[in-house]
């Protein structure tokens, strides 16, 4: 066999996997319920920027791209805890693993499969969003689609960490380390600053490295800018993918090689 | 007489081994835990790390289209083996082979192995939410088959385990028996060599026992090789050629069922009547006899070395008192014999 038609298999074979991960999470409850929280955000937005005297279509867009964030980030880390430890737990994995496939193609596809879930609802979500948004008078500009790829880059990283956790523990241990990186990530710079100055001293090196394994998230932060209309340089916006994009590729290779070396 | 006692019912060629264990070993390491203080007990109590031995130097061959019962009580280790032949769990020590018709060999982890294996795990999981045919489409397309080629063979596939109505149905909706038959299904979409079967009738009722056993007889039948564990010894009485036996991780034996249960005669039943309707018991050698319908009976239990000796003794004590010996039959084992007695030449 060639070489292309082996690449052509081995991509196949994670695609077959990312499908049927994407069909089994749609299914998901918590899918649902955290996409119809997310409607009633935005729908709250618009009743509130009709109701206030300020900018509304402003106020609609700021309550609307947190909504998004929250509820993108709340499906990265719960079905990404998920994603390989309720396989393992149903034992739905042996069927799989035995066929010759390598142990990383399956991760990856999960993974796949659950970024095919965050970005259909992050389009879902912002499609819903920027009708409200022009119907309350506002004006697209491209910081806004900016600001979504950059966000649909942390899901990306949050699930990626994620999945990490449930490779080697339950899904719902994992989703408790997960949310704990999800929250100390946006509290970076914070951690920052307490990393040079914090009482008692011997905290110091703890937080320190915290802040340099953990993601900084709040790079992928922009809702601020784009609500005050301020520029995203191209250089900001592809320097900040890019680091998405490392730290993704560095969880997902954590998350393969534990997988390849589990006793299952 | 003594061509009783060795008898072995047509003898057969085996053919080379395509399943082959060289002295697997496989050590669980179970993690120590703390205990922390609760109202039960007050105390901090730690628990070591221990190690569990689950199999113990199991070497195993199983020849080219034997369909092959693995026996043995629950936890004995038989699922332990079947996922180090089908490359799930590595073996602390040696190794599985799986062997093609060229007789190449290949590690039970690679890749070759695996497009040689249709593996039906113990109390298979599916992701119910696919149906049959999604299900096949699925698998098959992680064997690395075509979608086409796939789909084409969904129907004969499906009609072979009696799903054919079923094919739009979700695997959710299925009995246990249906979902049994669906993972056999989906251990045969490439038409592979071998079959790991682990303990495919357990949980089914007695009609889908039957469905399952004759799927696997059928499936036999075209040459294929099928491993197989149990801990029901009639389903390997049923369908088997070839049987082994595992008790807490150590292989007892293994080998052909014929000439295993045709191995040892247990003892020899002698029908006879005596003369004048006579009672056999006040002879000495005839004391064990029992009366049926028509006569009596006598059993001589198979004491390896005074067998025939016996036997001939009961005989000739028949004959001197004028009496007619209906039938002499030799009383063979069973396997359920062979293998509660313990005494199982494997
Ligand atoms: N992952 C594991 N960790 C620790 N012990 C295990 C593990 N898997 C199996 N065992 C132990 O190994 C023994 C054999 O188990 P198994 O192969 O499942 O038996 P069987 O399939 O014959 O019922 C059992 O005592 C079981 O407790
Ligand atoms: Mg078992």
């Amino acid at each position: 066999m060639s070489k292309f038609a082996k690449k052509a298999r081995t991509r196949r074979q994670v695609s077959a996997i990312a499908a049927v991960t994407f069909q089994e999470l749609i299914r998901e409850k918590i899918l649902w319920s955290s996409f119809l929280f997310g409607l009633l955000c935005v729908a709250l937005a618009y009743l509130v920027s009709r109701l206030s005297f300020a900018d509304n279509a402003r106020i609609a867009l700021d309550f609307g791209m947190a909504a998004i964030s929250l509820v993108g980030g709340l499906i990265s880390v719960v079905m990404g805890a998920v994603l390989v430890a309720k396989e393992v737990h149903n034992r739905t994995h042996y069927l799989v693993l035995t066929k010759p496939i390598w142990r990383w193609q399956f991760v990856l596809g999960r993974v796949a499969g659950l970024l095919g879930v965050l970005a259909v609802n992050a389009a879902l979500m912002s499609a819903i969003l920027v009708v409200v948004f022009l119907m309350s008078g506002g004006r697209l500009e491209t910081s806004f689609f900016k600001c979504l790829a950059l966000q649909v880059a942390e899901f990306g990283v949050l699930s990626a960490v994620a999945c990490v956790f449930s490779v080697f523990t339950t899904s719902t241990l994992a989703a408790v380390f997960a949310s704990g990186i999800w929250v100390a990530g946006h509290a970076m710079a914070d951690i920052k600053i307490l990393a040079d100055k914090t009482e008692p001293y011997w905290m110091r090196p703890l937080l320190k490295t915290v802040s340099e394994i953990f993601p900084d998230l709040t790079r992928f932060d922009v809702k601020a800018e784009v609500s005050h209309s301020l520029p995203i340089t191209w250089g900001y916006f592809a320097g900040t993918a890019a680091y998405g994009l490392a730290y993704m590729v560095f969880a997902l290779a954590a998350a393969c090689l534990i997988f390849s070396r589990k006793e299952l | 007489m003594s061509s009783l006692k060795a008898s072995v019912a047509g003898e057969r060629e085996l053919s080379p081994p395509v399943i082959v264990a060289e002295e697997v070993t496989k050590r669980f390491r179970t993690p120590g835990h703390v205990h922390f203080p609760s109202p039960r007990s007050f105390r901090f109590r730690f628990e070591k790390p221990t190690v569990k031995v689950a199999l113990e130097g199991v070497s195993l061959a199983i020849p080219r289209g034997e369909i092959f019962g693995f026996l043995g009580p629950n936890g004995a280790g038989k699922t332990t083996l079947i996922k180090t032949i089908v490359g799930l769990l590595a073996p602390t020590e040696g190794r599985c082979l799986i062997r093609d018709a060229d007789g190449r060999a290949f590690d039970s982890h690679t890749r070759e192995a695996k497009l040689k294996l249709g593996y039906l795990p113990e109390q298979p999981y599916y992701h119910e939410f696919l149906t049959a045919e999604e299900f096949l489409l699925f698998h098959g397309r992680l064997l690395g088959l075509d979608d086409k080629e796939i789909l084409a063979k969904v129907p004969p596939l499906l009609k072979r385990v009696g799903l054919t109505q079923a094919r739009h149905q979700k695997l959710e909706t299925f009995s246990k028996g249906m979902l049994q038959r669906v993972g056999l299904a989906q251990a045969l979409i490439h038409d592979p060599d071998i079959l790991v079967l682990d303990e495919p009738m357990s949980g089914l009722d007695p009609i889908g026992r039957r469905e399952v056993r004759e799927i696997i007889t059928a499936i036999g039948e075209t040459g294929k090789t099928i491993f197989f564990s149990t801990h029901i010894i009639h389903d390997v009485e049923v369908i088997c050629t070839t049987v082994g036996y595992i008790r807490e991780g150590v292989l007892m034996g293994a080998g052909p069922i014929d000439k295993l249960l045709g191995k040892t005669v247990r003892s020899m039943e002698i029908r006879f009547s005596l003369a004048d309707g006579r009672d056999p018991r006040e002879v000495p050698a005839l004391k064990q006899a029992r009366k049926t319908m028509d006569g009596w009976v006598i059993e001589v239990e198979a004491d390896a070395n005074r067998l025939e000796y016996d036997v001939q003794e009961v005989l000739r004590r028949v004959l001197d008192g004028k009496g007619t010996v209906r039938s002499v039959v030799p009383r063979r084992s069973t396997l359920e014999d062979l293998l509660f007695t313990g005494s199982a030449p494997l």
